[in-house]
C-alpha cells in the first residue's frame, strides 16, 4: 500500500528543513582530520563501514544534529527563503528533477598511502550523515575524515529532547484551522506553532532566540511535495545515493541524485505570521558549580518562539490538502 | 431634527453596551468555566501519585481565586473589551508558580526532594532558589531536582524513594487556551445577539414617539 504525505506532514517537514538548514545555518562547526574506526560486524564483502571518533561535546551525530550535506549557499541576497543552488538533473527515483546536489566539500575523506593522506575518490565512498559514517568501497589505511556539523540539535518531538546535550531546538506544531478566503472554492491553511529554545547559557539561547525570531518575521519558506522522500534515506545516506554506482550520474547533479525542491501545486508558500519570543523560566533546581552535580541544565535556559504559519490552497479538487 | 437623530444615536450606541456588557458578564462564567474544567482534565486527572505535592488539586482553590480575580472585561466609558488570561497575562506568582512550571512543560525526569533531605543528600541549602511553597516547614518545602545517578544513590542513603515529579518529560500544556478559542469562535454570534436585543428593546422604547 502507499500513500501520498499529507499536508500538515509536507508543511511540518518542509518547516523543519527550513530552520535546521536555512535559519540556523550559522550555528555550523567544523572539525578536521577525524580518525576513523573500522566496524567489522557491520562490513560485507566489498564493503567496509567506518565511525568517526571524537570526544567533542556536545556530539555532533546526537538526535537532531548530522554531518551537514549541502555545500554553502551561494550569496544570500535580501529575504531569500531557499538560499542553496538549485540545478536541473534527476532526483533519488532516476526522474527529472529540479533540486539541490550533495555536498562536496562538507565532508572530505582520507587515505593513508605511502605515509601521506591522499583524498578518496567520491565515487568509492558513501556518507551517513545521521551516524558520521563513512561506508567504502576499499578497504583503507588509517583514513581521517574532515567535517562540518549542525551545532543546534533540530528535533520534532518533545521526547526527544532528553537524546541530546544542549543546544535543542523542538518544532512543535500544534493546532490547526481552515476557513475560506475567497468567492469560490480555495481555502487558508492557518498552524499554530512553537519553537522551543534548551540552550546551555544565556548567551547561546538568545543567539539562537535571535536567528529564529528574524528568519521567521516577514518570512516565508516553500513547502516541499517530497516526492521522493526527505533529504537523507533512512539509513542517513543522501537520498538515491546507494544506487549510484549501478547508474550513470547525471554531470548536472555533482556527485549524486538531486534532493528534489517540487513544491506543492496550487498551494502558496509558508507565510509566519505573529511571532513572538519570550523566555522560560522554572524553578527547577539547576546546576551552579563544578562540586553540585545536580541537574542537567536542560531546562536551565530556555525560550519559546510562538508564531503561526499560513498558506493558501487553491485546489479545489484536492480533498485531503 | 439634529439634536433629534443625535440623541437616538447616543440611545443606540448606550443600549448596545448595556447588552453587550450584560452578555460579557455571563460569557466571563463560561471562560472560567472551560478552563477549570481543562485544568481538571489535563492536569489533576493525570495524576496518580498522592504524596506528590506538585499535584495540582492542591492548587484548584487557589488558581479559580486567581481566575477570579483576572480584569476580563474592561470598560473605558467609550469601548467595550474583553480579555481572556494566557501565559503572559495570567497572575502564576507564589504557589502558582507550580502550575505555570506544569503548563510550560519540562525536558527530563525530575523528583520532588524537602529541604531537610536536600541539606542531607548535597550539604547546603538550595542556592538561588525558592521552593515551591515557602510558606510551610522546611519538611513540607519542596524542590525539584533532575533525577540524576546521585540522586539515585542519594535515594539508598535517605531510605526512601523520592516522589516523582508527575509532569516530567512532558511537553507544554496550555488549559488557558480554551479560554481564546471560545471567545475566538463565538464572538461574533455575541455582538449579533446583543445587536439584536438592543434593537428589540429600542423599538419598544421609541413606540409611538413621533420623531
Amino acid at each position: 500500500m502507499s500513500y501520498e504525505m499529507s499536508g500538515l506532514r509536507k508543511e511540518d517537514l518542509s518547516l523543519y528543513l527550513y530552520i535546521k538548514d536555512v535559519v540556523l545555518r550559522n550555528f555550523r562547526e567544523s572539525e578536521d582530520l577525524v580518525s576513523l574506526s573500522l566496524i567489522p560486524e557491520l562490513c560485507g564483502i566489498d564493503s567496509y563501514v567506518y565511525e568517526y571518533v571524537t570526544t567533542l561535546e556536545p556530539s555532533p551525530t546526537e538526535r537532531g544534529r548530522g554531518w551537514v550535506y549541502f555545500d554553502d549557499p551561494a550569496t544570500i541576497s535580501g529575504l531569500s527563503c531557499q538560499i542553496y543552488p538549485s540545478v536541473s538533473g534527476t532526483n533519488g527515483d532516476g526522474n527529472p528533477a529540479y533540486g539541490t546536489p550533495e555536498q562536496d566539500n562538507k565532508v572530505t575523506l582520507y587515505d593513508t598511502v605511502n605515509g601521506s593522506l591522499v583524498e578518496v575518490d567520491w565515487q568509492e565512498y558513501m556518507i551517513d550523515y545521521i551516524d558520521g559514517r563513512i561506508i567504502t568501497e576499499n578497504k583503507l589505511t588509517t583514513p581521517k575524515v574532515s567535517y562540518t556539523w549542525n551545532y543546534v540539535s533540530v528535533v520534532d518531538e518533545w521526547a526527544a529532547i532528553e537524546a541530546a546535550d544542549p543546544p535543542v531546538v523542538v518544532i512543535d506544531v500544534h493546532g490547526t484551522d481552515k476557513s475560506g478566503y475567497q468567492l469560490g472554492g480555495g481555502k487558508k491553511v492557518s498552524r499554530k506553532t512553537d519553537i522551543h529554545v534548551f540552550a546551555s547559557d544565556p548567551a547561546e539561547r538568545n543567539d539562537i532566540v535571535e536567528a529564529l525570531y528574524d528568519g521567521l518575521f516577514n518570512r516565508s519558506c516553500p513547502i516541499y511535495d517530497f516526492p521522493t522522500g526527505s533529504v537523507l534515506d533512512y539509513d542517513g545516506t543522501f537520498y538515491g545515493r546507494r544506487n549510484l554506482t549501478d547508474r550513470i550520474p547525471n554531470p548536472d547533479n555533482k556527485l549524486t541524485y538531486l534532493f528534489d525542491r517540487d513544491r506543492v501545486l496550487y498551494i502558496s508558500k509558508l507565510q509566519f505570521d505573529s511571532v513572538t519570543s519570550r523566555h522560560v523560566n522554572l524553578p527547577l533546581v539547576m546546576s551552579r558549580g563544578r562540586d553540585e552535580i545536580m541537574l542537567s541544565d536542560l531546562n536551565a535556559y530556555r525560550s519559546k518562539v510562538s508564531f503561526t504559519m499560513f498558506s493558501y490552497n487553491d485546489n479545489t479538487t484536492d480533498i485531503e490538502y | 431634527m439634529v439634536d433629534v437623530n443625535k440623541k437616538i444615536s447616543k440611545d443606540m450606541d448606550k443600549l448596545i453596551k448595556k447588552k453587550l456588557s450584560n452578555k460579557l458578564v455571563l460569557i466571563v462564567d463560561e471562560i472560567k468555566q472551560a478552563i477549570i474544567e481543562e485544568y481538571d482534565d489535563e492536569l489533576i486527572n493525570v495524576v496518580t501519585d498522592r504524596k506528590s505535592k506538585t499535584n495540582p488539586n492542591l492548587y484548584r482553590d487557589e488558581f479559580i481565586e486567581r481566575l477570579d480575580e483576572f480584569p476580563y472585561i474592561e470598560d473605558t466609558g467609550d469601548s467595550l473589551s474583553i480579555s481572556v488570561p494566557d501565559m503572559n497575562s495570567f497572575d502564576f506568582s507564589g504557589r502558582l508558580k507550580v502550575i505555570e512550571t506544569i503548563m510550560q512543560g519540562a525536558a527530563g525526569v525530575y523528583v520532588e526532594i524537602n529541604e531537610e533531605d536536600y541539606i542531607t543528600v548535597f550539604g547546603k541549602k538550595p542556592i538561588n532558589e525558592d521552593p515551591l511553597d515557602r510558606y510551610v516547614p522546611p519538611k513540607e518545602k519542596i524542590y525539584l531536582v533532575r533525577y540524576t545517578s546521585k540522586i539515585q544513590k542519594a535515594e539508598r542513603g535517605l531510605g526512601k524513594r523520592l516522589v516523582r515529579y508527575p509532569f516530567s518529560n512532558t511537553p507544554p500544556i496550555n488549559i488557558l487556551e480554551v479560554g481564546e478559542i471560545f471567545v475566538e469562535n463565538n464572538m461574533d454570534r455575541w455582538i449579533k445577539d446583543a445587536l439584536e436585543e438592543a434593537q428589540k428593546e429600542f423599538v419598544k422604547v421609541y413606540k409611538g414617539a413621533r420623531l
